[in-house]
């Protein structure tokens, strides 16, 4: 089944590679971070000429001075308004003691907390005390969080007739708009649901437990930038 | 994390992924405020505030609210977000957590300005010590001192920024004063060995880029402050008053020889817009995980304008979290 486990985790792996690129706007032509080989200024093949580019907004606020005469904002990146979301969820926001009676992200959507994460704060970045940091992907991190998606979703997995059958291409899209829908906030698209669909009825398919089988499927989802990023 | 060390991420990912050759699940979609599904629209509206303000998963009643910014104010006023939002900061303004409890000052009176719904300036201006309670151990108190000025007084923190100026001089204390409230940003560089690091080598190019020539130039701006006295005892440094006179630094604010030199330079500091600019900008690192862009400053303005009435840092936060443009997609 290990074949299985990597082929999902290289789903993840893709899906996770997205995280802070969803919003569009990032690939900027003329912007010096993206859209083209040249640099700020620079035209030729293969860039655009900045000055016929639209602009990204109307308005871009005030000028602000600062001392010194510096002009404050000055190092502000060009994006389109709300662009570069997608942050990794911090490990105080997926795992909670039971104790505590504090929500928990996988408790929300699988109403169950995968007990893995349990004294796995360092691989999420949980800070020190008095202490922040901003959680990165690593690829401990998104191991082990596929480890516990899995978890959960044995749990998710384990009972109902609509796992006591191997997928077929109906049940897997019934299946993978459900749970996309609920472990995302959001709709998937069709080619996220086709991504989906596949994992359950080809990547999956040597997997003889049928409850695993799903189990496969749904952490495959819930593993993925739609639910580790917010 | 911001565009460019995201799409380094992705970049390490593809060769990876290009050899596996496997489908996955292209977060790429975008949940615009378009969305028809506006019950997911508000959950991972939800999601977002909760997460972002109080580092917590959404409480059901968040989840279920038909416009969960509505709720804003009241994360801002939790215990949770007072936290999360003291130890954010405290890690904007220092290198790596304190070794000792009292060194985080800067956590400790935050939490307290915050809990007591004080004036945010007051984390630099207030009349506070923060120090280790001598009676119970592994707890810090802020008191009430007349003699305060902010954390910036607070001895443990002193201790911790007085650097190693030969002739006392406390540059990491000036640039801490300045990159605490104005978040300015300078690099520290490295000497060649043998190299003139005295007050008189700074003054030749390219170190008087830093040290003397520039608004913030950390030589003029660390005569204000006291001066360590030489030789310096590091497990208890001593602090002498500064005897260069008058300073003229950051443009043209004029600060006399005293031992309130501090007083002065936190308090132009924390006058100005640049202050008010960096606390908004902390607002949008704070909510967004990075700088605010260049379409973002209307938002900005915003954020800027309820600081400046108010003074609350909670108001600041509160501009952003609330925005529409903050649930948009």
């Amino acid at each position: 089944m290990k074949s299985v486990l990597f082929g999902l985790m290289a789903s993840t792996l893709l899906a996770l590679g997205t995280m802070g690129c969803s919003s569009g706007g990032l690939d900027i032509p003329g912007d010096g971070q993206g859209g083209g080989a040249g640099g700020p200024g620079t035209t030729g093949p293969g860039t655009t000429d900045p000055a016929s580019t639209p602009p990204l907004c109307t308005t871009t606020g005030t000028v602000y001075a600062g001392f010194g005469g510096a002009t404050l904002g000055s190092d502000r990146v060009q994006a389109v308004q709300g662009a570069d979301r997608g942050r990794m969820k911090p490990f105080s926001a997926i795992y909670t003691t039971a104790a505590s009676g504090a929500p928990n992200e996988f408790m929300r959507v699988s109403s169950y907390t995968p007990p893995i994460l349990a004294n796995n704060g360092a691989t999420f970045s949980a800070p020190p005390a008095n202490w922040y940091q901003e959680p990165e992907a690593s690829a401990i991190g998104i191991y082990t969080s596929y480890r516990a998606a899995f978890q959960s979703c044995l749990q998710v997995t384990a009972t109902g007739a609509a796992y006591s059958a191997a997928p077929t291409t109906a049940t897997a899209t019934s299946q993978c708009t459900s749970w996309t829908r609920k472990f995302w906030s959001r709709d998937a698209s069709p080619d996220e649901l086709t991504a989906c669909e596949n994992v359950a009825t080809n990547d999956t398919a040597t997997e003889s437990d049928v409850n695993k089988r799903w189990a496969y499927v749904c952490a495959s989802v819930l593993n993925s930038a739609g639910f580790v990023s917010y | 994390m911001n565009l460019s060390s995201r799409k380094r991420k992705l970049v390490l990912l593809a060769p990876l992924l290009a050899a596996i050759g496997v489908a996955g699940f292209a977060g790429s979609k975008t949940a615009h405020a378009d969305d028809p599904d506006t019950a997911a629209q508000n959950e991972r509206c939800a999601q977002r505030l909760s997460i972002a303000l109080t580092g917590a998963s959404p409480t059901a009643a968040l989840l279920a609210s038909t416009n969960p910014q509505s709720l804003a104010s009241g994360l801002i006023a939790s215990p949770a977000f007072q936290d999360r939002w003291a130890r954010f900061v405290n890690s904007q303004w220092n290198r790596t957590p304190g070794a000792t409890l009292d060194q985080d000052a800067p956590y400790y009176l935050a939490l307290n300005v915050l809990q007591n719904n004080k004036p945010w300036s007051d984390v630099f201006l207030g009349q506070y010590n923060v120090a280790l309670d001598k009676t119970v151990a592994n707890q810090v108190d802020v008191t009430v001192d007349p003699t305060g000025l902010g954390y910036f007084r607070s001895k443990a923190w002193l201790d911790r920024y007085s650097g190693n100026e030969l002739q006392g001089y406390k540059l990491f204390t000036a640039y801490q004063f300045m990159n605490n409230t104005i978040g300015l940003q300078l690099v520290a560089s490295t000497n060649a060995p043998g190299a003139n690091v005295s007050a008189s080598g700074r003054q030749a190019a390219p170190c008087n880029q830093c040290h003397y020539n520039p608004w913030y130039a950390l030589d003029f701006v660390a005569r204000t402050l006291t001066r360590v006295q030489i030789p310096k005892d590091a497990n208890n440094p001593v602090y002498v008053a500064p005897s260069d006179g008058t300073q003229t630094i950051l443009g043209n604010v004029t600060i006399p020889q005293s031992l309130d030199g501090d007083k002065a330079l936190a308090t132009a500091l924390v006058n100005s817009d640049s202050f008010k600019f960096n606390t908004c900008r902390l607002a949008f690192n704070y909510l967004y995980g990075r700088n605010e862009n260049s379409c973002e400053g209307t938002v900005f303005d915003s954020c800027m304008a309820a600081f400046t009435k108010s003074g609350m840092v909670q108001d600041a936060i509160a501009t952003v979290a609330t925005d529409p443009s903050y649930c948009a997609n």
